[in-house]
């Protein structure tokens, strides 16, 4: 294999791409550095600072001052440390980095150590329906908030969160699974619960997320993100609904890249008046195809797909249900389809098909 | 490319890495965002200095931190030449680049634009050096094919 590229160099239209690159690298203001040796790391944020100003970029949105607007470091890296902006090194972002639950220290009492670190919590920006009308559409959507997700080795919970300053507030629309697992529920696994529910201050100080909850309870998070792993990009869009009776929730959720569909998921579970949970399902779908969730008993099918279906239908045995699938209003390449059916215990198909009869893609139960 | 080891200035490295980094972004994202695609890679060299002084393709492993960390990059690459800037260069290149697979349009962008080698391309894009030779015969069948007039 060459290491240099075999077209030659007089090809016409490698000629025209390094006009075009040439004109467009001229049109781009070069970077201006600072002068002198690499700092210290304690200093990193400071001067990091004075290199965005010298950028002509917005620095205030990248390098806030340690006492600036903690809203700032919500989607890049900065710090929102109360001490000293000497002693803090940049921070990762709030949103789009999975955050790992090392502690949990309540007041007066020994901290709680994650023994595997399997508590996991993400927190991204989306578009959110709140659930669907008899008729089967969406409403109560966009809710211009920011969505959480996590789990624990066992357990999944999600909620719908409102960023403001320093501030997290979780909304209504939100859940948890409540599977057992099999052993007794690690004591970790059990705090999710203010996560979800309660109000906290966050605060990022490098790698680490604190969350407190009122003066008593703080969970310490830390985080390894890959600077190279691509941010969820795209349109995001959740799409939830409510069955009764209570606590009996579906969502979905897809990323869109212009018209491509670049990530589908589905997830369901119930949740009965006595907190047994009779049925977990969560498939993952293939890219680009369908993504459904269907609880059992009484059923709810919630799901996302791909743009050029109009129609998806559920069958199992003599049951058949059919879903119009509805444009999500802004989200390329995807519809979004819910419903209700009496029995699913198995072995029921989606079919998804377009308007002119053929079919999209397929969803078994199982798979 | 100067030598970069333990004397090597973070000034000297961005004389260095900058009109690189920022022309291969360039192609990439919408041009006022550069700026700031160019601005995070450098500041995360600058805060990750210690390790990114010591890899091979700097610039290509800060092409991936400035790309991935672009908000806006799914917009995808510039609309196209400027006729009243370029009125030599075929206009519709920007379309017709913009309608490549992401992998061929970078190949085609960071070798042919650019300049790059096949490693370094393969480094920055994560792919084997014949897979970037593999996108860029792809890429230029299809961008000739939609272009047309355009003949080697």
């Amino acid at each position: 294999m060459p290491e240099t590229p075999t077209i030659p160099d007089d090809d016409a239209l490698v000629l025209q791409l390094r006009a075009w690159a040439d004109d467009l690298a001229e049109q781009t203001p070069a970077a201006a550095v600072p002068t002198g040796e690499h700092p210290r790391r304690s200093r990193v944020l400071a001067l990091a600072a004075v290199l965005m100003v010298a950028l002509g970029l917005a620095a205030g949105a990248l390098w806030a001052a340690a006492d600036g607007d903690p809203a700032e470091n919500v989607r890049a890296g900065t710090t929102t440390s109360t001490t000293t902006t000497e002693s803090a090194p940049p921070g990762l972002p709030l949103l789009e980095t999975t955050w790992w639950l090392e502690r949990v220290e309540v007041d007066g009492e020994e901290p709680v150590i994650a023994p595997d670190r399997s508590l996991t919590m993400y927190l991204t920006e989306g578009e959110f329906c709140s659930g669907a009308d008899a008729d089967g559409n969406l409403e109560g959507c966009p809710h211009p908030d920011a969505f959480m997700v996590g789990s624990d080795a066992c357990n999944g919970y999600w909620a719908t969160v409102e960023i403001s300053g320093d501030r997290i507030t979780a909304r209504p629309f939100g859940g948890r699974t409540l599977m057992a697992c099999g052993s007794e529920p690690a004591r970790v696994g059990a705090e999710v619960r203010p996560i979800e529910d309660g109000t906290s201050t966050f605060a990022i100080d490098g790698d680490t997320l604190v969350l407190r909850f009122g003066d008593w309870t703080t969970y310490r998070f830390r985080a390894e993100a890959d600077p190279t792993a691509p941010v969820p990009e795209g349109h995001s869009v959740y799409v939830g609904r409510e069955g009764e009776p209570r606590h009996r929730w579906s969502w979905s959720r897809g990323i869109t890249q212009g018209e491509d569909v670049v990530s589908i998921h589905a997830r369901a579970f119930e949740e009965t008046r006595d907190n047994g949970v009779e049925a977990s399902i969560a498939p993952d779908a293939p890219p680009g195809a369908i993504a459904a969730a269907v609880n059992i008993d009484p059923v709810l099918v919630v799901g996302l797909v791909d743009a050029r279906a109009t129609t998806v239908t559920y069958t199992r045995g003599d049951i058949v249900v059919e879903m119009p699938t509805r444009a999500l209003e802004g989200v390329g390449g995807l519809r979004a389809f819910t419903g209700g059916v009496l029995d699913a215990a198995g072995g029921w198909q989606l079919v998804a098909t377009a308007a002119d009869g053929s079919t999209v893609a397929t969803f078994d139960a199982g798979r | 490319m100067a030598e970069i080891g333990e004397e090597m200035s973070f000034e000297g490295f961005v004389a260095e890495v900058e009109p690189r980094l920022r022309r291969a972004l360039a192609g990439h994202l919408p041009l006022d965002s550069v700026p700031d695609a160019v601005g995070e890679a450098l500041a995360y060299a600058w805060q990750h200095w210690d390790r990114v002084r010591d890899l091979d393709n700097p610039a290509g492993y800060l092409f991936r931190v400035g790309q991935s960390r672009s908000r806006r990059r799914r917009e995808g690459v510039p609309a196209g030449p400027d006729p009243a800037r370029l009125p030599e260069v075929e206009p519709g290149l920007g379309p017709a680049l913009r309608a490549l697979a992401p992998q061929q349009r970078s190949a085609v962008w960071l070798v042919h634009a650019c300049g790059w080698t096949y490693a370094e391309t393969g480094s920055a894009l994560g792919i084997s050096p014949s897979a970037v030779g593999t996108h860029l015969t792809r890429g230029l069948a299809h961008l000739r094919t939609s272009l047309g007039a355009i003949d080697a």
